[in-house]
């Protein structure tokens, strides 16, 4: 895996991020490795493996802000983390449409519906999401190797 | 008369399009507590003004979509009542329409993922039936909540801020409020093909309505008996937020000093009589005008759609906001 893509993502997403947030990308490396081993399978300009890897990061930020909350009572804490969350599950929604990642977005939305739904009834079954990438890369690699083709 | 009966619409309609969000996902089992407990909130009431903002509109639309329109109308309440079910349990409040808030029913998880699956929801269902790109991406970006969330960012930053200037004030308030309200309007003139010039000043029109909305919440909070708000008066600047009243009434030299000594850690004496103070002044007229003045602007701009029949749904909702309900 090669690190500078990670560091890259983990930068790019920093700098979109509103400075008013507040929000610092400090999710651990080893949780955004296992997408940017997969990102580098596949034959794309690495602008593009440092957006998709930056949106990925910005989801599992999401999910981690949140999946902290219940132990913290109410104050400045929790409130941070709720609205860290909230601001990132839209704010991927954002960078898709910026980066014009319509496919995925379409991908994803139904996969980041289902995580909540587990995650609401407590069985959080997160490592979906990776999968959801996984698909998303193979069906993105078969459309352009059609269209290729053609 | 009732806002719904005066725009007429049926707001069973509208509630039953907003419960269809959750009752047709085939995700959500219909017994699932998930789904109990989004139709519990539906139907705990509710005013459903961002619906029908929507509906409203798209009647300035030569072509409406009825069934786009009414979708996006929903989407509209669900992503307002994702925001309150998260704010209560960033405020920690127990009640929300007269019953239990959800993260007092479900735990603070159970509640944080119960509003997220209804944003998430949202983002599912325009993505999936948006089959023009141009439109997909208005729709989505327009109902995105990062403005939202900016504005309530803003609002935790200036906690017992007493320099926090008017128009720092405003800017959170329209991304805190208006800007969603603007967005229902417009969002729902471009389902119904409504050019680009009649959809802005929709736009234009929603977002003074917000902010007078939010501006008469302010004043409110200093007016409205304990019993009628649920909460002791003042409870803005209580909780830190320094809103329009206090801003004005910082401008009078005599009372500044009581109002900066104001902290978390100040006594409910002390608040009691810096409320009292503060509603005995100018501030709480000051703060009205500057809400009717935004009511006057949005007055301006029905009257330069006046050749819309739909103008007068729009006299409606000022006449509603501004407390003067037929």
């Amino acid at each position: 895996m090669n690190p500078k893509l990670i560091e890259d993502a983990y930068r790019l997403l920093q700098g979109e991020l509103s400075p008013e947030t507040g929000i610092i990308v400090d999710l651990p490396y080893p949780e955004a490795a296992p997408l940017a081993t997969l990102l580098e399978q596949y034959d794309m300009p690495q602008v593009r493996q440092c957006r998709l890897l930056s949106i990925y990061i910005a989801i599992k930020l999401a999910l981690q802000r949140h999946s902290e909350c219940s132990s913290l009572a109410p104050g400045e804490t929790l409130t941070r983390k709720v609205l860290d969350g909230d601001y990132l599950y839209s704010f991927y929604v954002e960078l898709c449409l910026k980066w014009e990642e319509f496919n995925l977005l379409g991908h994803l939305a139904p996969i980041i519906k289902q995580l909540q739904i587990k995650r609401a009834q407590g069985h959080p079954e997160d490592e979906r999401l990776l999968k959801a990438w996984e698909r998303f890369l193979q069906l993105d690699n078969n459309r352009s190797t059609a269209s290729q083709a053609m | 008369m009732k806002l719904e009966e005066t725009l007429n619409i049926p707001l069973k309609t509208v509630d039953r399009e907003i419960e269809n969000m959750v009752k047709y996902d085939r995700d959500v089992p219909r017994s699932s507590q998930l789904a109990k407990a989004i139709i519990e909130l539906i139907r705990s009431g509710g005013k459903r003004i961002r619906p029908l903002m929507v509906i409203v509109g798209s009647r300035f639309g030569p072509d409406p979509d009825e069934k786009k329109v009414w979708r996006l109308a929903a989407a509209a309440e669900f992503i307002h009542a994702a925001s309150l079910i998260h704010d209560d349990i960033i405020d920690d409040s127990p009640m929300r329409r007269g019953q239990k808030a959800m993260h007092i029913k479900l735990g603070v998880s159970g509640a944080l993922h119960v509003g997220n699956y209804m944003s998430a929801r949202v983002i599912e269902l325009i993505s999936v039936y948006s089959a023009e790109q141009e439109k997909f991406v208005y729709d989505l970006s327009s109902l995105a909540t990062t403005k939202l969330c900016l504005g309530e960012y803003q609002q935790l930053a200036h906690l017992f801020d007493y320099d926090v200037t008017i128009d720092e004030y405003l800017e959170k308030s329209k991304n805190k409020t208006a800007q969603l309200m603007a967005t229902c309007l417009q969002i729902g003139a471009k389902a119904a093909g409504t050019d680009t010039e009649t959809a802005e000043l929709l736009y234009r029109f929603g977002e003074k309505l917000g902010m007078s909305f939010q501006i008469r919440d302010d004043v409110l909070d200093f007016t409205q008996s304990a019993e009628k708000l649920g909460k002791p008066a003042g409870s803005d600047l209580r909780s830190g937020q320094v809103t329009l009243p206090v801003l004005f009434a910082l401008q009078d030299e005599t009372l500044a000093p009581a109002i900066r000594a104001i902290s978390a850690d100040s006594p409910a004496e002390e608040v009691d009589a810096v409320v009292a103070a503060i509603q005995a002044s100018g501030a709480l007229e000051q703060t009205e005008a500057l809400s009717r003045q935004y009511l006057a602007e949005a007055q301006d701009i029905i009257h330069r759609l006046s050749h819309y029949p739909a103008h007068r749904d729009l006299q409606a909702l000022l006449e509603y906001f501004s407390g003067r309900e037929k």
